[in-house]
């Protein structure tokens, strides 16, 4: 899977969201607002988004380093709910 | 084409392969020093043209071909916004009214009536006149500066004036007028929508720095208003004292 389009990630106001970069606001007009972890999953299917995206494991994997306390269950739990979001929104793509 | 126009109190050079951007800008024609320039090419006419076919594809609207000379004046704003936002000014899409040295913006999603609105006042409040119909400037800082430019909607409605912006006004179709004070996280998803959009993450992240800025050092306000004078009348007497 891969981000539909490229996201920037910013503190506004206090709060972490995600807006669509340049021509790609086209497809997403509004915003994201995230949490922690959130932001970080959006930040790593930025990354992999230059090439031919990222798989679940890999990304819970990848999220593992950060979120040593965590257990894999965990982390797998809060990102298949927040990808189900970002799939809702249209933002993901195979 | 090269000529130097004077937007947000900054010269810029344009060169340009048309005249259309020459005749649009020619209330803001300066003889002054340029503190930088833009030029475009063949490349950013078909860019405009993709963007357009997307944004009508997006709102499911047929798409308007435009000749590449009107084009090229989008490309050329595109890139006088681009490098204005490293001077601190910033694009928002909206309309401004002033009355003396203060002023109010007006946005909100296309079609939604901020023509409309702005119309009432212009009939209704005594010395009321349209600083910008679509996208103007705003120096960000303490005391926010709104800038007419040429780049100004359908209508075209423009003064080439600086004005005191005293608030941001999100407008919505009601039944009744009213308006309250919101909180930049309120209406947060519209302002954004509502600013310009680089093509860059690095160019957003400094659009939405701007953006954030802006909002800190002036009011906000959320309008449900019909098409009647006393919408005019309803916000004029509350954003007035600002």
């Amino acid at each position: 899977m891969k981000l539909a389009c490229e996201l920037a990630v910013m503190d506004m106001d206090g709060e972490i969201t995600a807006v669509a970069v340049g021509e790609d606001s086209a497809k997403f007009h509004g915003m994201l607002r995230l949490n922690e972890e959130g932001a970080d999953i959006v930040n790593i299917l930025n990354m992999s988004r230059e090439h031919d995206g990222i798989t679940f494991p890999n990304l819970v994997a990848s999220l593992q380093t950060k979120y040593t306390e965590s257990s894999r269950e965990e982390i797998a739990k809060f990102t298949e709910e927040f990808l189900k979001q970002l799939w809702q929104e249209g933002l993901l793509v195979e | 084409m090269e000529f130097t126009v004077r937007l947000a109190d900054v010269n810029i050079r344009v060169v340009s392969l048309y005249d259309e951007v020459h005749e649009l800008c020619r209330d803001y024609l300066t003889d002054g020093e340029p503190e930088f320039t833009v030029t475009t090419a063949p490349d950013d006419i078909t860019y405009e043209k993709e963007v357009n076919i997307r944004e009508a594809m997006v709102e499911g609207i047929p798409v308007v071909e435009y000749p590449d000379s009107y084009l090229e004046t989008l490309a050329v704003y595109r890139k006088i916004v681009a490098g204005l936002m490293d001077k601190g000014i910033m694009l928002m899409h909206g309309a401004v009214i002033a009355v003396g040295d203060k002023a109010w913006l007006f946005t909100a999603p296309s079609g939604t009536g901020k023509t409309t609105h702005i119309n009432l006042w212009l009939e209704n409040i005594p010395g009321s006149y349209v600083v910008n119909g679509d996208k103007p400037l705003i120096r960000v800082g303490e005391s926010p500066i709104v800038y007419g430019t040429p780049w100004a909607g359908k209508e075209g409605l423009n003064k080439n004036v600086g004005v005191n912006l005293c608030g941001i006004v999100l407008l919505d179709r009601g039944a009744e007028n009213e308006i309250e004070k919101v909180s930049f996280s309120q209406i947060m998803p519209v302002l954004i929508q509502q600013s310009y959009r680089p093509k860059t993450r690095e160019g957003v992240q400094k659009s939405m720095n701007l953006l954030c800025e802006l909002c800190k050092n002036i009011p906000l306000y959320h309008l449900h208003c019909n098409m009647l004078p006393d919408a005019a009348w309803t916000v004029y007497n509350t954003v007035r004292f600002c």
